[in-house]
């Protein structure tokens, strides 16, 4: 596998006159190409930092980042912009600057003193325009762009600064769910079909679960974790990282659980697979525990034309139209047997 | 269907597309208006003279001595003035507006315009105090010290700007700038009780703003700098692209936000320095001659921009100063109140426009 970003010992911070404030010590990591990598970890644990000093953009406390062998702080920016390109968390606003003049700018780096564009930079940023699928978008004025587009629209661009690496800071803080996915998606197609390695720091810890080739976990004072999702969650360094903020993660669902203490359990009975998987998650968010063979059960039936849900245990039985109306009168249940 | 879809997706040929700018045509349009405004200034007046008349004399073989000194000695100097302290305006006004990120700035608005008065009225106190001789009516105007105090006073106050630009909002900055011109004012006026009446007449007219009291020798002095300033301008047109994106993105792309920043102050400064110094505080023309270039050009390209507005520039202030030599029956317009006329409904305008002034934008 061919390494296109090596960090080695990294370590970051900031200096003053009087001292030095260490973020993150000893990193080691590498970033493969056409790998796309989430960084993930709780606010405050350094991620921002971490990202600005693997972009060039702060220098390290100390140790080394290398670009295909070659040390990052010792390439001059425009160099580098060829080799490296970011994206921001912030709301651009561009003026009159239309989509693909936006995009266009991406050629910054490479284009001669006056910024004219060749053929093969109009071909380049083309590209970039159908890789993002933003064809609709490129003849519209930024300033009219939803935020997601306009965060589609920073992708493109750092698309078309033809970099190794891209390096994008909390890129869909802003954005709801679907353009989320959206991004994720376009980023995963950039890795995967032309082979840049992407570094994406993020909050969204279901779209890196899913997304990313590989995780960058960073603890809040602890060692970069770095593996599979998958290798992650099934190895506990998810739960143990996330256990010292007091959120628990449960590796069966691959999420994170509200409650965290239970003071019913029950079982579900009968069902679809997705019926029983959503009566669980209701169970979960309620705080009552899903366990097999217990007295006390859900049981979700089918007629012809409307499914229910009947609650049965020793002294009682109840039939429900909806998950709603269930949670209810459990809640009912529960204070009353708290009473 | 979804495979038709693929097909016609893969087998599309790459479209290739050249920038293309559907206004470009207006350039020849803009062009020939700056020569038409340009006859009309030297055309125009107490005196009426046709252009055949003017074309005589520009080259020389008029036989009308009266005409060919109303318009080598008064017109033609005043109406370059114009051209060239338009030009020179509405290129500062674009620059300082996207360094700064604000739609509202300008020489003028950023108090440029106040650092310059200011630094004149202390070098004509100056020479008042001293008692030098040689300032004789007007005469002073040409004196390069006048220049100098201009564009130090402009660079003081660009300077402070920057730095307090780091710290404020847009509006904030804004009346910092103005409140800085009366402040400038004040000043002014002390200083002004040190000097003698004739002094104080001379600064009086100079302040009040025009192109009618620039000379042709001043123009060894206006003209290489307000070219230099100009031709810098031109050269900034893509980093000033890439500054619209922000600082932290401009960087990312390679460039060097210091060198960019230093040029484009530097660019400024030689802009509004000079034409300050010789024409006095022209207000509201570097503001407003950005916006009339976008709404024009419908961009904010600065490769398209800066053309536009030094044509713009010089259309503009070559139509103001018109305005003001019309064959009025009393001569009571100025220039800046012109400007003013022209100029604060833009200012309205664009207040009321951009939702980020209006503060409803976080």
């Amino acid at each position: 596998m061919e390494t296109v970003l090596q960090i080695k010992n990294l370590t970051t911070g900031y200096t003053s006159k009087q001292s030095k404030a260490i973020v993150t010590a000893h990193i080691n990591a590498e970033l493969h190409k056409g790998e796309l990598v989430c960084l993930i970890g709780p606010n405050g644990a350094g991620k921002s930092t971490l990202m600005r000093t693997i972009s060039g953009a702060q220098k390290p406390l100390n140790g080394e980042v290398f670009l295909n062998g070659q040390d990052i702080y010792s390439i001059p920016p425009k160099q580098l912009a060829k080799r490296l390109s970011l994206v921001l968390t912030e709301r651009v606003s561009a003026g009159m600057l239309s989509a693909y003049e936006v995009i266009a700018l991406g050629r910054y780096p490479h284009t001669n003193w006056s910024g004219k564009l060749s053929q093969d930079d109009h071909r380049i940023i083309q590209e970039a325009v159908e890789m993002a699928g933003a064809q609709e978008l490129v003849d519209r004025s930024l300033s009219e762009l939803s935020d997601g587009e306009r965060q589609k629209i920073m992708v493109a661009r750092a698309f078309a600064q033809e970099p190794e690496v891209m390096i994008l800071d909390e890129v869909t803080a802003f954005l709801d769910l679907p353009r989320r996915v959206e991004i994720m998606k376009l980023l995963r197609n950039m890795a995967s079909q032309s082979g840049k390695s992407i570094l994406l720091s993020t909050h969204d810890m279901d779209l890196a679960l899913r997304g990313s080739d590989r995780i960058w976990l960073i603890p809040k004072g602890g060692d970069l974790h770095i593996g599979s999702p998958e290798d992650l969650v099934l190895n506990g360094t998810f739960e143990a990282a996330f256990r010292s903020e007091g959120i628990n993660f449960d590796r069966q669902s691959g999420s994170f659980n509200i409650h965290t203490e239970y003071d019913l359990s029950v079982s579900i009975v009968g069902g679809d697979q997705e019926s029983i998987y959503w009566t669980q998650r209701a169970m979960e968010r309620a705080g009552i525990k899903v366990e097999p063979n217990v007295n006390t059960r859900v049981i979700i039936e089918n007629t012809e034309d409307h499914q229910f849900w009947k609650f049965v245990d020793e002294d009682h039985e109840k039939s429900f139209d909806s998950i709603h109306e269930l949670v209810l009168a459990l809640n009912e249940r529960r204070k009353a047997v708290a009473v | 269907m979804s495979t038709t879809a693929v097909t016609s997706a893969t087998t599309k040929p790459t479209k290739v597309r050249l920038q293309s700018h559907s206004r470009l045509f207006l350039f020849p349009v803009l062009i020939i208006a700056v020569i038409a405004v340009f006859l009309m200034e030297l055309g125009i007046g107490s005196v009426s003279i046709p252009v055949s008349g003017i074309i005589d004399v520009l080259t020389g073989t008029a036989a009308d001595a009266t005409w060919s000194t109303i318009i080598l000695e008064l017109r033609l100097p005043r109406t370059l003035a114009a051209m060239m302290g338009g030009a020179a305006l509405g290129a500062a006004g674009l620059q300082l507006q996207t360094l700064f990120r604000n739609p509202l700035a300008g020489p003028w608005a950023l108090g440029l315009t106040a650092g310059a008065q200011l630094g004149v009225a202390l070098v004509v106190t100056a020479a008042a105090v001293i008692g030098s001789s040689f300032l004789e009516k007007f005469e002073f105007l040409s004196n390069l010290s006048i220049v100098a105090g201009a564009m130090l006073g402009c660079l003081l106050v660009l300077l402070l700007m920057v730095a307090i630009s780091r710290y404020v909002s847009t509006i904030t900055l804004l009346i910092f700038g103005l409140m800085l011109g009366y402040l400038a004012q004040g000043l002014i006026s002390v200083i002004l009780h040190f000097t003698n009446q004739s002094q104080g007449k001379i600064y009086a007219g100079w302040n009040d703003g025009s192109f009618a009291g620039v000379y042709w020798e001043h123009f060894p002095v206006l003209v290489p700098m307000v070219v230099l300033g100009l031709i810098g301008g031109w050269l900034m047109a893509k980093p000033l692209n890439a500054f619209l994106l922000g600082e932290n993105y401009a960087r990312s792309m390679g460039m060097s936000v210091k060198r960019t920043r230093l040029i484009t102050l530097g660019c400024a400064v030689l802009l509004a320095g000079p034409v300050t110094a010789y024409c006095g505080p022209v207000l509201f023309l570097g503001l407003i001659i950005p916006h009339m270039a976008r709404g024009i050009f419908n961009t904010s390209d600065h490769k398209i921009l800066m053309p536009a507005v030094m044509l713009l520039g010089a259309i503009v202030a070559q139509a103001a100063d018109l305005f003001v030599h019309l064959p009025w029956e009393k001569h009571f317009l100025h220039l800046n109140a012109v400007n003013a006329l022209l100029g604060a409904p833009v200012v309205m305008w664009v207040i009321l426009k951009n939702k980020k002034m209006r503060g409803f934008e976080f």
